[in-house]
């Protein structure tokens, strides 16, 4: 289950694949997995997938066909598998496969860019009755694509540990999130720094995923221990 | 109608794609005197090679009338890779709810050669096509660079933005970066205004009228 406001922490690929075993529930979330392209080399996955299904999977190379990856990792748009239909003969047997070694039919593939311009996918599979799996999307995927994209950071600083962006924070940012420490609501600082609420909800948010937490308490305790905040 | 498609589909809408390069050759090359790179008629950028996706409004003759295009921010974006935090006064934006808008832009003299439909209804379309977009795949706000008459286009489509700073000069034209309000909202206020109801992804409004 993903719970809002989680934050993926690991730092081998071994506790990466801890990570994801934590979240599937059997139901809601029966499988987890993540790719990641880097430039050059083989792609690493990471998954909750039954071994001989993944032996099977790089087997065939189905990493080249699985549209999960094809498609989802190459937009910006979340991949639903439902808008599958297919009647190509080797995406079939790659389905019928998969469902022998108990892949179900429900899933989202997130796609993830980074500032370098590098791509990850994060795969949710579901073993939820279409409908349930519908409202289920709709409510969670936000959540999703947030805890996709922090996965990735993770297991990039995992993969490349000198790489990553530094968190950086304009002087406007600083000043909101001054504010912020001051117990002052976003309505309050948009009072005071004459802006409009949705501008500093955005300014809140953009810290938040720059400072790689997810709530504004999170980010001012994060702020203050780098000497962001003085 | 609008149709949505990334960089990878062009194959499935060719003409619309060529018509996409050429009208932004047009816009920004030839009426805004942008320096931007224009080859063969048409302008394409290095965020082009990033698979974007782009949002196109098209004529019931099938013809491209309006166009933008969409990028993610927690990768390279013009607002954070091509405009310096100074000159735009945002800051450099990471969110994976929040994508970056870019190259919008409508053929006047196409939308004017459609009969019973205006410049302005193209332009509706084209945003709303932006929001819905965006509403059902998460996103909370859509940021962009724009000149002032794109902002106050948007004013008077009732899709207001919120500047992130002062307006700029930026190839001799006054620039700002700007914020959008969040999706669902924007896409309620727009169609109480505009008074479309009719699903904009679907060519069968189109047929009914004609």
């Amino acid at each position: 289950m993903i719970k809002r406001g989680e934050v993926p922490s690991f730092n081998d690929l071994t506790g990466a694949k801890v990570c994801l075993e934590r979240m599937c529930d059997g139901t809601t979330i029966a499988n987890l997995a993540y790719l990641v392209n880097s430039t050059g080399e083989k792609p690493t996955i990471v998954s909750t997938y039954r071994g001989p299904w993944v032996d099977r999977y790089i087997e065939e190379n189905y990493v080249a066909i699985d549209p999960a990856i094809v498609k989802g990792n190459q937009g910006i748009l979340p991949y639903d598998w439902n808008s599958n239909l297919t009647n190509d003969k080797l995406l079939s047997k790659f389905f019928g496969e998969a469902s022998e070694f108990g892949v179900h039919h429900n899933g989202v593939s997130i796609p993830v860019r980074d500032a370098r311009g590098g791509l990850g996918t994060f795969s949710v599979n579901s073993a939820l009755p279409d409908k349930e799996w519908k409202s289920f999307k709709r409510e969670f995927l936000g959540d999703l694509t947030i805890f996709a994209y922090h996965y990735h950071l993770q297991a990039l600083s995992v993969l490349h540990p000198s790489g990553g962006e530094a968190a950086h924070l304009s002087p406007q940012e600083l000043r909101v999130l001054y504010w912020a420490a001051e117990g002052k609501t976003s309505w309050e600082t948009a009072t005071i720094l004459s802006l409009t609420e949705n501008t500093v909800n955005f300014y809140v948010r953009n810290i938040c995923s720059k400072l790689r937490t997810v709530s504004k308490y999170q980010a001012i305790a994060v702020a203050i221990r780098a000497g962001l905040l003085q | 109608m609008i149709i949505a498609a990334h960089r990878t589909e062009c194959a499935r809408h060719p003409e619309l794609f060529e018509q996409m390069y050429q009208l932004r050759a047009k816009s920004f090359a030839e009426r805004r005197g942008w320096t931007v790179n224009v080859s063969n008629g048409q302008e394409v950028d290095v965020f082009d090679d990033l698979n974007p996706l782009y949002i196109m409004s098209v004529s019931p003759s099938g013809k491209l009338v309006a166009s933008l295009r969409l990028l993610q921010t927690t990768g390279p974006h013009m607002l954070s890779d091509v405009f310096p935090e100074t000159m735009t006064g945002s800051p450099l934006i990471r969110h994976p709810l929040i994508w970056e808008s870019s190259r919008f832009c409508v053929d006047t003299e196409e939308a004017l050669n459609q009969r019973g439909r205006t410049v302005h209804m193209y332009t509706v379309e084209i945003l709303l096509g932006m929001l819905e977009t965006a509403r059902d795949n998460a996103i909370i706000n859509v940021v962009s660079v724009y000149d002032l008459l794109v902002e106050r286009i948007l004013r008077r489509v009732g899709c207001p933005f919120d500047r992130l700073g002062e307006p700029f000069e930026y190839d001799g034209l006054k620039t700002v970066a700007g914020l959008s309000q969040p999706p669902a909202e924007a896409v309620k206020s727009i169609r109480a205004k505009s008074k479309i109801g009719h699903d904009i992804f679907s060519a069968n409004h189109e047929t009914e009228e004609v």
